[in-house]
């Protein structure tokens, strides 16, 4: 962010399965939001997790980071960086990526941050509980 | 694993109203390339430590809008984590370091509003956190 750039507002940053970005308009869809997911063991690694933020109020170059932590220790899961050019300062921004296979190690709640240039400008937190499954019927006898 | 991130900003004249009948035709759609970043960086990390200071952009209020990062001091005692704004002394507390931040965020936005109110009225040491408020935090109209 050069000195002149202006601090970017952060209005939304959400997870889903899935961000589809349409190829020729440009939108996006959000498939399957949330914001908590069950599983029956851990660790686990995700076999979809989307990210989409909307961002306004900026201009300029930014370096955009993404880390993803763990809240029970804040131990960092992951860190994704990347330069991106604001051209139109009235227009928003839209940041999307989907990850595969992201680890899980432990139940408890997780957060995205997300930084431009490192100025933490919000988070977006999702519990990952322990799924029970029902015991099966007992046998009938003879 | 990752995709590359998608950044685009939507084009201004996407949406307008024709001046003249709908009509359609048939073309080749351009299909993009895999978009890539030049300089985009994916790291896994091992664990890090928590950090002990970082640079705030967002008060968590729709009513302000941050213009000079503010920078926040972190400590931890025992399950509480506090973070605080050394220039003014105010410090919020949660479970995690974002989420004191969002608490500290919300306390300066009091405080912002509460001398808003009474700024003619305002003491020395008063009149000084007000100048440091204004020189990081504007307010939306």
């Amino acid at each position: 962010m050069s000195e002149t750039s202006p601090i970017p507002t952060l209005l939304a940053l959400l997870t889903c399965e899935s961000v589809i970005v349409d190829a020729e308009t440009q939108k996006k869809t959000l498939v399957g939001l949330f914001d908590r997911i069950q599983s029956t063991k851990v660790p686990v690694q995700l076999a979809g997790l989307g990210l989409y933020a909307k961002l306004v109020e900026g201009s300029g170059h930014y370096t955009f980071k993404i880390r993803m932590v763990s809240l029970h220790d804040e131990s960092q899961i992951l860190e994704i960086a990347a330069p991106a050019d604001w051209a139109v300062a009235e227009a928003p921004l839209e940041f999307v990526m989907n990850f595969r296979g992201v680890p899980v190690p432990v139940f408890g709640d997780y957060e995205f941050q997300l930084f431009a240039d490192d100025i933490y400008l919000g988070r977006a937190v999702f519990k990952v509980d322990k799924l029970e499954l029902p015991m099966p019927p007992p046998a009938p006898k003879g | 694993m990752s995709t590359a991130p998608f950044i685009a900003q939507p084009k201004l004249d996407t949406i307008q109203s024709p001046d003249a009948a709908l009509g359609f035709r048939i073309g080749r759609i351009k299909v993009r390339a895999p978009l890539e970043v030049p300089g985009l960086q994916i790291t896994h990390t091992q664990p890090v430590p928590r950090p002990a200071r970082f640079l705030l952009g967002t008060l968590s209020d729709q009513g302000f809008r941050v213009i000079k990062p503010i920078p926040v001091e972190v400590e931890f005692r025992e399950d509480t984590i506090i973070t605080s704004w050394e220039a003014i002394e105010e410090f919020g507390t949660g479970a995690s370091v974002f989420s004191s931040a969002q608490d500290l965020g919300r306390t300066i936005a009091e405080l912002y509003r509460a001398l808003q109110v009474d700024q003619q009225n305002l003491g020395p040491e008063m009149q000084r956190v007000w100048a440091v408020l204004q020189e990081h935090v504007v307010t939306r109209r």
